[in-house]
């Protein structure tokens, strides 16, 4: 029985093939680090699986100070790409922080900066 | 206000709860249905799941959605009550998980009440296992692959959990010290089969998980997994020396075998413990490393 189950064991091995890791962020645009010419008006996020984007704040550091500023996620079904409108200024300095969560139930979760030149 | 790390300190407790009362209560089931035990033994542990594990693993299952929810949202204490974020994790793996856990768990009470077949009890028993491999790593492809490596490597947990209870009231009486010398002999038989079947299928499905033994110490996922693997060969050292030695001198009714008995089954459930504590680690906050 042993022997048996040792053998199904290794078989099942054999069938199996690494897994992506829940569903991580593979780029974004803007770029995390970017410096900008023009203010975008949106923000993209791309994933390697789907993801229910439940949250995302934006804060925003300039000559006045810092706030936070809570962004619409026009859309909260299960997508690879998510698009997030945002209304950002010129000579600021920005950090998107998102939450959302995976298709294996996980809690996701990152940031992307980026600054738009004066 | 509860912060992100109080969620995810909350959730790590409760999941190595739900861990613990839902294997006991698969597990005592399966020793009952497979060891077997005496009458008062299998009465007791009957009382125990059916007073304690079942209710506890119940409450747990639902309180994890709440504090998921709150992780998820991030608003603190209140959070936890948003109705949209509530829906998407109520409706998610999460939420089906849960479901299936509580059918399984009504599946299992409602057979002690309408005295329904063991077979039934035990399909309760099979969904209450099957609902651990709803969520997170084993949803990866191939999906049949991986919820049968997950329900057996946890049906294997469970029946040495569940032996531990009855062993130790029976092994705590010394008028009974040839009936438990028997009743641990039969369990160490069963044991060796127990004890393959849980590291093959825990290393394969491990190597599914990481594809690559390298990430198990490049890895902040592979260390603790690494942890993890540590307290299993504690378990495995202790059950080695309670089928050499101690069930051996127990046969020839050494009466100070049945207080080492007593010692080390109390040692393999703190291992349990700890075990379950990071295996909810593993399976609520870590994420594996990116293939």
């Amino acid at each position: 029985m042993i022997k048996h189950l040792i053998l199904t064991a290794l078989a099942l091995g054999l069938l199996t093939t690494p897994l992506l890791a829940h569903s991580p962020m593979t780029e974004s645009a803007p770029d995390n680090g970017a410096v900008l010419a023009e203010p975008p008006s949106e923000i993209t996020l791309n994933f390697a699986g789907p993801i229910r984007m439940m949250k995302a704040t934006l804060d925003e550091v300039g000559k006045g100070g810092t706030k936070e500023i809570a962004l619409d996620i026009p859309d909260k079904k299960p997508n690879t790409t998510v698009v997030i409108p945002v209304k950002v200024l010129s000579g600021h300095e920005y950090t998107l922080s998102w939450r959302g969560m995976s298709g294996d139930g996980h809690v996701m979760k990152g940031e992307v900066s980026f600054s738009v030149s004066e | 206000m509860m912060g992100e790390t109080v969620f995810q300190i909350l959730i790590v407790l409760f999941q190595a709860l739900l861990y613990a009362t839902a294997l006991y209560t698969a597990g005592s089931l399966l020793i009952i249905r497979f060891l077997p035990l005496p009458n008062d033994l299998e009465k007791a542990l009957r009382k125990s799941v059916f007073s304690r594990s079942l209710p506890v693993s119940l409450e747990t299952t639902i309180l994890l959605i709440f504090l998921k929810t709150g992780y998820l949202y991030d608003e603190g204490f209140f959070g936890m009550f948003n109705l949209d974020v509530l829906s998407v994790v109520a409706f998610g793996p999460d939420g089906q998980a849960a479901l299936v856990r509580i059918i399984g768990l009504a599946v299992i009470a409602g057979c002690a009440f309408m005295r329904a077949p063991s077979m039934i009890e035990l399909a309760g028993v099979s969904l209450l296992v099957f609902s651990f491999s709803l969520t997170g790593h084993s949803t990866g492809e191939p999906r049949i692959v991986l919820t049968l490596l997950v329900m057996l490597h946890l049906l294997v947990i469970a029946y040495w959990v569940g032996a531990l209870h009855p062993l130790l009231i029976a092994v705590s009486n010394p008028a009974r010290l040839e009936e438990t010398a028997h009743l641990a002999e039969r369990f160490g038989n069963q044991a060796l089969f127990v004890v393959v079947g849980l590291l093959t299928v825990g290393m394969v499905y491990a190597a599914a998980l990481l594809g690559d033994l390298s990430a198990l110490r490049s890895s902040l996922y592979g260390q603790v997994l690494l942890v993890k693997l540590a307290l299993v060969s504690v378990l495995l050292i202790f059950a080695a020396r309670n089928k050499t030695r101690i069930v051996p001198a127990l046969m020839e009714g050494d009466e100070h075998a049945a207080t080492s008995l007593a010692r080390a089954i109390r040692f393999e459930a703190v291992c349990f413990l700890a075990i379950f504590l990071v295996a909810a680690i593993l399976s609520s906050i870590l994420t594996l490393p990116a293939s």
